[in-house]
């Protein structure tokens, strides 16, 4: 041991002569600091005479309030103290702030700020620091996220961005990430003003109350909505839960996250988007449907259905292609986007399971498995008074004489996921989708849920399956696999016995019904 | 031999380019992927490749890396075309990406950002970058010193005085 020790203390002045890292020029010291969180970006000045003043030119902040907070307190004992605590963890975390933006050098060009707050950050701060770094730093892309976290009751919400500034606070904002917080009264004119963000391309707004009827941009290339509900009492809702119109013909890329629940706002596109290559839209559904539920919630929730397969086919010269799964939960850091370069664009569906809770980051794996997009399951009144079963609402669509599914004559591609998909009937619901998809050459069944449902014995018409279907993938959990047992099967294996009855099933009705597919199955262990 | 490769052409691939290295090394890639790099996408459009492309700041060991890298992510780049014979999955890419940036000691990864930087290829140059943060990230700045060998040449009461004046972004 003793040997060790001295021969380590020999080296390192030899090693000293190899600082390599302090040899790099000035602006590759700068991209690396730029992958640090704020606080320990300034505390560098210490390293050396080298690094005393780099971090006041680092063209990007990560100030997070997490890096302030210490870790919950185990006993109870502890909680007293803690709460003396809070208070001063915030004055620190508040003086860092106000510090770092007061003296990082206003001459140096800030092409990235990061804030990320949560519920103890009081409603005025984050404003005032938003503020100040505008006017101080103008930065070019902003992003306030807002951590979920701590039990608590309702969170309070935060007092509204203050983005309304002095013209020229904006001139290089070209991106723009609001994440669970307030937006500021006027948004939408800030937005639809030529002048009041000039340069904005890339506008993010997640978990956000949008209480505006229109999202106006002559600027704007990319576009994601997520998890966005109307706003609270203020927002006026029409018979439909209400419509927020897209008007952004330079639009490239669409991303929006809806919600299936009533009162949620749904979206249209308005005017044409001779550039839009990628659009994608998420469904969510935050409550699962009880068989008595009234009457206007589940008209609400099939006029939000459709008006989003009307968004979708609408996109007519969109080429569909394929997208990878998104969790909001998962977002790939800022400035990173997921997409996959090789395919032409995508037009997907998929769906997820309960989520939105403000307090509260959900794992979404967590929650029993719901019946989703499209067959998305619920009692329709009527039916379900003669018939005690559920009832798939997108069968009650393709059932609805006075409007029912648009043909989405572009899609190559889709992915159903977590869906629930009734097998006794001969899986009579996927089939009757698919007429409206006469482009489809994919299908991925990807978590789906193969049960039996109601005993349906309607007799229909014989369903043609379109002919350009080509692929079937089946992606399903090992439902048997109990934790920490090892899984005795291969990822991917031919022999039919060794896959649950059900999607055995599944296999023999596709091999009746779908001649020249090729249908392919992935058993995947735990949760993906 | 440079004259013979700038003419010869792959079915889809385009143009080959040589690369010689500081040491004299020689590598022959497409132009698809020799384009991930900005400096060198830059000379194809100049039309100054024919001769071969010498770097004289890059190491034939680092140029070797760097190849590698722009072989694998060739897929990613818009104009690959059809050199993507062996098109890799994401979760490929990812594997050896992850493994290539954690093979890496402090004196190459330090070679490897200055090449990247002079060859102007983006993402190399950010998941480099990256590496060094990571290896600064939840250090106190004593523990960044001894990880990187950074002598400390402020007097204790200098490096004191530097501590109380940004006392808001230390912990007491």
């Amino acid at each position: 041991m003793e040997i060790e020790g001295s021969r380590k203390r020999k080296r390192t002045p030899a090693a000293a002569a190899e600082d390599r890292l302090s040899e790099l020029p000035d602006c590759l010291l700068h991209d690396i600091l730029s992958h640090l969180k704020a606080r320990q970006m300034v505390q560098t000045c210490v390293l050396s005479r080298r690094w005393r003043h780099l971090w006041r030119s680092v063209p990007r902040l990560d100030v997070d309030c997490k890096d302030f907070w210490s870790p919950p307190p185990a006993s109870t004992q502890q909680q007293q103290q803690h709460a003396a605590l809070l208070a001063a963890e915030f004055a620190r975390f508040e003086d860092f702030a106000d510090n770092l933006l007061l003296r990082r050098s206003a001459a140096a060009p800030l092409d990235a700020l990061r804030l990320r707050v949560d519920e103890r950050c009081q409603r005025t701060t984050y404003g005032r620091w938003v503020r100040r770094a505008m006017v101080m730093h103008a930065p070019a892309a902003l992003e306030v996220v807002r951590h979920y976290g701590g039990g608590g009751a309702a969170a309070p919400l935060f007092a509204a961005l203050p983005l309304s500034l002095p013209s020229g606070c904006h001139r290089r904002l070209t991106r723009l990430c609001l994440d669970g917080v307030t937006l500021p009264a006027g948004f939408d004119a800030l937005l639809a003003s030529g002048s009041g963000l000039p340069v904005l391309e890339d506008l993010e707004l997640r978990a956000a109350h949008y209480p505006f009827a229109r999202i106006a941009s002559a600027t704007l290339k990319k576009l994601a909505v997520e998890r966005c509900g109307g706003g609270g009492a203020g927002y006026l809702t029409g018979d439909d839960g209400g419509v927020v119109v897209i008007s952004a013909p330079r639009l490239s890329s669409l991303r929006l996250g809806i919600y299936l629940e009533p009162n949620w706002p749904a979206f249209a596109v308005e005017g044409p988007t001779p550039s839009l290559v990628e659009a994608s839209i998420q469904v969510f559904h935050a409550t699962a449907i009880d068989a008595h539920a009234p009457e206007p919630q589940i008209t609400q929730r099939m006029s939000l259905l459709k008006s989003l397969c009307n968004l979708l086919a609408g996109i007519s010269h969109v080429m569909p292609l394929q997208g990878e799964g998104n969790d909001p939960y998962n977002q790939a850091p800022a400035g990173q986007h997921y997409h996959n370069p090789d395919n032409n664009l995508a037009q997907y569906y998929q769906a997820l399971p309960p989520i939105f809770q403000y307090q509260q980051p959900v794992q979404y794996y967590d929650i029993p498995l719901h019946p989703l997009f499209p067959p998305y399951n619920y009692q329709h009144p009527n039916w379900a008074a003669q018939h005690r079963q559920p009832m798939p609402l997108l069968q009650t669509m393709l059932d609805d004489n006075h409007g029912g599914l648009p043909v989405f004559s572009n899609l190559t591609t889709m992915v159903l996921r977590e869906c629930n998909i009734h097998v006794n009937d001969s899986m009579k619901m996927l089939w009757r989708f698919l007429q409206n998809t006469p482009a489809l050459e994919k299908l991925t069944l990807q978590n789906c849920k193969f049960s039996n449902g109601a005993d349906v014995r309607k007799h229909g018409p014989k369903l043609k399956i379109s002919s350009s279907l080509k692929f079937v993938d089946i992606i399903y959990k090992d439902v048997n696999h109990h934790d920490g047992e090892e899984d005795e099967y291969k990822d991917e294996d031919e022999d039919k016995d060794e896959h649950p009855e059900e999607v055995n099933k599944v296999l023999f009705i596709m091999s009746r019904k779908l001649k020249d597919v090729t249908v392919k199955v992935k058993k995947v262990d735990g949760y993906q | 031999m440079a004259a013979a490769a700038a003419e010869a052409t792959t079915d889809g691939g385009g143009k080959m380019i040589i690369l010689i290295s500081a040491d004299g090394k020689r590598f022959e890639v497409t132009e698809a992927v020799a384009s991930q790099s900005q400096l060198i996408s830059n000379m194809i459009e100049d039309d100054c490749t024919e001769n071969g492309v010498r770097l004289p700041n890059v190491d034939g060991d680092i140029l070797t890396m760097v190849v590698d890298y722009c072989n694998m992510h060739a897929g990613d780049a818009a104009a690959a075309g059809d050199t993507m014979k062996a098109s890799s999955t994401e979760e490929e890419l990812k594997k050896f990406d992850a493994e290539l940036v954690q093979a890496l000691e402090n004196p190459v990864l330090f070679k490897l950002i200055l090449a990247a930087n002079f060859l102007n290829i983006k993402s190399l140059l950010d998941m480099t970058c990256q590496r060094v943060a990571d290896m600064m990230s939840g250090k106190t700045p004593e523990q960044m010193r001894e990880t990187f060998s950074i002598e400390n040449d402020f007097t204790p009461e200098e490096e004191a005085a530097i501590r109380q004046e940004n006392a808001w972004a230390f912990d007491d």
